[in-house]
């Protein structure tokens, strides 16, 4: 017998081996070749008829003829036994436990990000009563005796002639009564409208306030923060965009825009074509309500601004009417989850 | 307000950019709300003439109209219009023309009979909203003239919002003069040269209310002929949202879209007495508005009276019994100025809103009245013919000086933020009509003009400089975060944290209106009735009350979801609810309440098992315990059973802290289970959070840890079925041994076995003593003597120990 007869049988036994498809087709081969009977002694016993000078390569070849069976029988099973599952197996693939989605309302989820983003600026978060009365609501934000969002059309009186707020602006005025300036305030809560509900208009929505007050504020302070706001909140980079406005507690007043935040400015469906998105109202604090609060208007200015949430919300989620927000689907509000 | 395009190029020189003009007037304060081109080039529409009509052999009310228009053949096209006539000259849309409204016309069949194309009505060729009939054209084109020739070319029409400090800008004049200020263009205003009237006393006006009318002139003029206004009038008129009428009307009208100020025309004969009365009304007295609608008068109103009674309703609308006649011949024009405030009182009261009204509630200027008259008055002279009766009549008894304000240069530039020149603000001032009248090295002084209503304080000049400068050169200046002390936002950092927990804990948060039904809370909070805030003017009964509970609404919310096929559902929501508080005024507090729907608490393969009242029950105490933990005061809290009718007999709780009760949990009651079509236990619960929040400030503090080793004892106690977990406690409470550290209920079984009114509790005892190791024999001893309290006082029988 000569080494390159072992070298073949080595292939021979190897293929043998990966075409194996049972552990106990293994076995049988495992004796066919190794066993006491098998390939392995009967090669051995070839070795006394070897030329004494060849018996080293030859020992050396029926070695490696064990080595590469053994590792070739190992191997197999291995492969083999990954196969096929065990009487204890898990099935990965079930679900979890608690699989369960919760999440927060879209409405609570802006709110809560809106304040995260001033409280990093310096702003308190200040809250006030929703039922309110005349004075905080309306005279002290200088709103003329006789004007129409006064009317019982508009706004819901109670009986004992306090209104539900029609904005959370009174808590500015609220805040300032009590603290002194400097003042920097965020002031989130509900506010409410005498409408008839539509896609738009709900009697009760979420603003919120903004204000910040000391000495030497200026429109450029306005437009530095909401610039900041407006990053952080919609989109990296945003710009800031005033149009001159009226509010009867701000002189001057601007609405404020944002650069969109879908098309980035370019301009697309969502922002019609403008690049812009409406946000929010603004402007410097009037004298008249530094007055009021018993602030000199002479020693400080401010800003104030206020938004609603529920229409951040439309927009950046694109939601199509505001009902859906207070219907509380479970199939709508798991989108938000 | 509609703003066409066209009548602004009257007064000022426009760039051309339509897009460049909505920038301007946006950023100057004038939003345009919308841009719109009123008819087209109607490319290949043109005039026809109807040559035969007859009637549609299938349809009463659809024509076959012959046309001639301008082509060797005539056609036939259907027509639905009652207006159709043979000789009529009108407007026909061929097959491949398009519209306006970018429909393009394609041949069609009409209950059997093929139309090629179609007649138009003024809607279909974007002209106005109407549609009575087909365009009946005046004059005589000849057919095949193309439509732009007769219709006249497209016209572009802003829609500006005019905010209520900018009354001079709802008129074109007012609108002109904003861009010739922001652009520096020249404005030009009309000429309105007046003939000199006949030597003659001018009309007799008595102005006895001068607060409420501030101004008031009069002018007369004869021998007018009440007819059609000129095309060009109509057509703006048209455009500007107005009908017009007839050649009077149509000026008065025609010169307050101008001016901004209304005006009102009497016909001079129907004035009783030759004279003319300003007055307020007298309580109860009864007049006629010229829309036939009947009005009791109070003495807030001020009317226009002849000598017998009133004529109008000062500044809100004429009378019918002075209204102008198609044969009136003699006509008395009013130009005055009247009280904003009494204006908007009248409109508002007698629900009576008129252009006039609209603008005399924002306020006009008393300065202008007699130019506005006499700009109407040229007018009328012109379309209407006529001649000056007499000279004017103004009564101004007290001449409104004019307004001056003192300028801080330094104020102007620090509100806004940066350092615009003095020469830039004096030249914005310029631009505007502000005339300066004095000026040092920290300002000026200025005298703002009458139509400026809105500038009377030296703050108002900010924004005028601010928006000439232009709005967009305020620079971006980086936030100056500084710290303001006092901060309170404590509760609602804990509150976040219960929002976010819930959220982790698989509940979707919802929120429901402040505003709810009392029928609701009636059903579900019940206990709340008497203290409930009830709205005097609700929009509906359903949301005619402030919510008492949020537990009503989220059983809703369970129910709504539970009817879109929904089986398992964890809720909460987090809001405010109101009572009315028992020293008067309202009471509001921050509740948190909690709902679950079905097996959500239980692993996912075990959820088609079906929920047990106990196990719904214990869902939600559970979730309420988390909370409760969450905000450190677990040990403060007990349950009480409560009457609470909302829920099923015997499944309410009371929850108390510290014996003050701060909710309630349970499962709701059958009725409601049944009209909310649930198919099993409904478990909510709410909590009062105020009282639970933590102290501020308050810190835990790090107990050792035990070293030593603890020794068990369980127990499985033989009890009647009324013994409740507490009553176990509460018994081995009145003599717990010194080294007894914990006690905890492992199993609780009900079986036929057991028989039916008894069950078997099972207890696990831990034992440590925090110095030594406790023997068996001592642990033995301290916990016979607790299991023979337990066998008495409960009583209970020892069935297994371990």
């Amino acid at each position: 017998m000569k080494t390159t007869e072992i070298e073949e049988l080595t292939r021979t036994a190897c293929a043998e081996i990966a075409g194996a498809e049972s552990v106990d087709r293994l076995e049988e081969i495992r004796v066919s070749y190794l066993g006491r009977k098998g390939k392995l002694p009967e090669i051995m016993s070839r070795l006394k008829e070897v030329p004494p000078g060849d018996k080293p390569a030859f020992g050396q070849a029926a070695n490696q003829f064990k080595q590469a069976v053994t590792q070739a029988l190992q191997e197999q099973k291995q492969s083999l036994q990954r196969t096929s599952a065990p009487a204890n197996a898990l099935d990965v693939t079930l679900p979890g436990t608690t699989g369960f989605v919760g999440g927060n309302h879209p409405i609570r989820q802006i709110m809560v990000r809106v304040i995260e983003i001033f409280d990093r600026i310096g702003f308190t978060v200040a809250t006030g009563p929703d039922v309110e009365t005349v004075f905080h609501n309306f005279d002290a934000l200088n709103t003329p005796a006789d004007h129409p969002s006064r009317d019982e059309q508009d706004t819901f009186y109670l009986e004992d002639g306090t209104l539900l707020r029609t904005q959370t602006s009174p808590i500015q005025i609220r805040y300032m009564q009590e603290h002194p300036p400097p003042v920097r305030i965020i002031a989130p809560g509900r506010a409410y409208r005498r409408d008839t509900p539509d896609a738009t208009h709900t009697a009760n929505f979420h603003q919120v306030e903004g204000l910040f007050v000391d000495k030497h504020v200026s429109m450029a302070d306005l437009k530095g923060d909401l610039t900041y706001f407006a990053s952080e909140v919609l989109t990296r980079d945003a710009k800031v965009r005033f149009r001159p406005h009226f509010f009867p507690f701000t002189e001057p007043s601007v609405e404020v825009d944002f650069t969109c935040h879908v098309c980035k400015g370019k301009g697309c469906r969502v922002c019609k074509n403008s690049g812009w998105i409406e946000i929010m109202g603004a402007g410097m604090v009037d004298p008249d309500v530094f007055t009021a609060v018993g602030y000199d208007p002479d020693a400080v200015s401010g800003y104030a601004f206020g938004m609603g949430l529920e229409r951040i919300a439309m927009i950046l989620y694109e939601i199509d009417d505001i009902r859906r927000l207070y219907e509380n689907d479970a199939r709508f509000l798991r989108q938000f989850a | 307000m509609k703003v066409p395009l066209s009548w602004l190029q009257d007064y000022i020189d426009l760039p051309d950019s339509i897009s460049e003009l909505c920038d301007l007037l946006t950023f100057s304060g004038l939003e345009v709300e919308g841009v719109e081109t009123v008819g087209s080039d109607y490319e290949g529409i043109r005039v026809a003439e109807i040559t035969a009509v007859r009637r549609h052999p299938d349809a009463d009310k659809l024509t076959l109209c012959t046309i001639d228009f301008g082509e060797e053949e005539s056609l036939e096209v259907v027509c639905g219009a009652p207006n159709v006539r043979v000789g009529m000259k009108t407007i026909y849309a061929p097959v491949g023309s398009r519209l306006p409204n970018g429909m393009k016309l394609k041949k069609a069949k009409i209950r059997g009979v093929v139309s090629l194309g179609m007649l138009c009505a003024e809607d279909e060729l974007g002209l106005s909203e109407r549609h009575e009939g087909i365009m009946d054209l005046p004059g005589d084109p000849a057919p095949g003239t193309p439509a732009v020739e007769v219709l006249g070319q497209p016209e572009t029409v802003f829609d500006l919002e005019i905010t209520p400090n900018r009354p001079d800008c709802l008129g074109m004049i007012g609108v002109a003069r904003e861009l010739s200020a922001l652009t520096d263009r020249p404005l030009r205003l009309p000429e309105c040269p007046l003939p000199d009237s006949e030597e003659a006393p001018p009309p007799s006006v008595d102005l006895q209310d001068s607060t409420g009318c501030p101004r008031y002139t009069a002018r007369t003029i004869d021998g007018v002929t009440v007819g059609p206004s000129p095309d060009w009038m109509q057509k703006r008129l048209r455009l500007s949202g107005v009908r017009p009428i007839n050649n009077l009307v149509d000026i008065t009208n025609y010169v307050m879209l101008e001016s901004g100020q209304p005006l009102h025309a009497f016909d001079r004969d129907l004035l009783r007495g030759d004279r003319i009365v300003v007055r307020r009304a007298a309580p109860g007295e009864s007049f006629t508005t010229l829309d036939d609608r009947v009005h009791d008068l109070t003495d807030k109103d001020v009317v226009i009276a002849d000598a017998e009674g009133a004529v109008a309703l000062a500044g809100v609308m004429g009378g019918a019994n002075s209204e102008i006649q198609p044969g009136t011949s003699r006509l008395l024009l009013e130009s005055a100025c009247f009280d904003p405030a009494t204006v908007r009182a009248t409109s508002k009261r007698l629900d009576l809103h008129t252009e006039s009204s609209y603008r005399f509630a924002r306020g006009c200027d008393p300065t202008a009245s007699e130019q506005v008259s006499r700009r109407a008055a040229s007018l009328i002279l012109a379309h209407a013919g006529g001649t000056l009766s007499a000279p004017v009549a103004d009564v101004y008894p007290d001449p409104k000086p004019p307004v001056e304000l003192e300028c801080s240069w330094e104020k102007v530039t620090g509100l806004i933020g940066l350092d615009i020149p003095v020469a830039s603000m004096k030249n914005y001032f310029h631009r505007l009509g502000l005339d300066l009248i004095s000026e040092s090295d920290t300002g000026c002084r200025l005298v703002v003009p009458g139509h400026r209503l809105d500038l009377t304080r030296p703050v108002d000049l900010v924004e005028e400089v601010a928006r000439l400068h232009g709005l967009d050169r305020i620079p971006v200046r980086s936030p100056q975060a500084r710290i303001v002390h006092g901060a309170k936002d404590v509760e609602l950092r804990v509150e976040k944290r219960i929002w976010s927990h819930l959220a982790d804990r698989g509940f979707l948060e919802t929120l429901t209106y402040s505003l709810t039904s009392p029928e609701l809370l009636d059903r579900l909070d019940p206990q709340s009735k008497g203290q409930r805030v009830h709205l005097p003017n609700p929009i509906s009964q359903d949301q005619s009350v402030l919510r008492s509970s949020l537990i009503p609404q989220l059983v809703e919310t369970l129910s709504f979801n539970r009817s879109r096929q929904l089986e398992t559902l964890a809720v909460f929501e987090a809001g405010k609810v109101f009572r009315m508080g028992k020293a008067g005024g309202v009471e509001e507090t921050i509740s948190i309440a909690l709902g679950l729907m079905g097996t959500t608490r239980r692993p996912v393969l075990q959820q088609q098992t079906p929920l047990g009242d106990q196990e719904a029950f214990l869902n939600l105490k559970g979730e309420l315990e988390w909370i409760f933990q969450r905000l450190g005061c677990e040990q403060d809290i007990t349950l009480t059973p409560s009457e609470d009718p909302a829920f099923a007999p015997g499944q309410g709780a009371e929850i108390r802290l510290r014996n003050t009760v701060c909710g309630r949990m349970g499962l709701i009651c059958a009725a409601e289970r049944e009209r909310g079509k649930f198919n099993g236990p409904i478990a909510v619960g709410e909590l009062d959070l105020q009282p639970l929040f933590p102290e501020p400030g308050a810190l835990v503090r790090m107990q050792p840890i035990p070293d030593q080793p603890a020794v068990t004892r369980d127990v499985a106690l033989l009890v009647d079925m009324s013994c409740r977990h507490q009553d176990v406690l509460d018994v081995i409470a009145q003599q717990r041994p010194a080294d007894l550290e914990q006690v905890s209920l492992f199993d609780l079984f009900t079986g036929e076995k057991l028989g039916g009114n008894r069950k078997s509790m099972a207890y696990r005892f831990t034992y440590r003593n925090a110095k030594k190791t406790l023997t068996d024999k001592a642990v033995e001893k301290m916990h016979r003597r607790v299991e023979d309290r337990l066998m008495s006082e409960l009583p209970a029988e020892i069935v297994g120990r371990g």
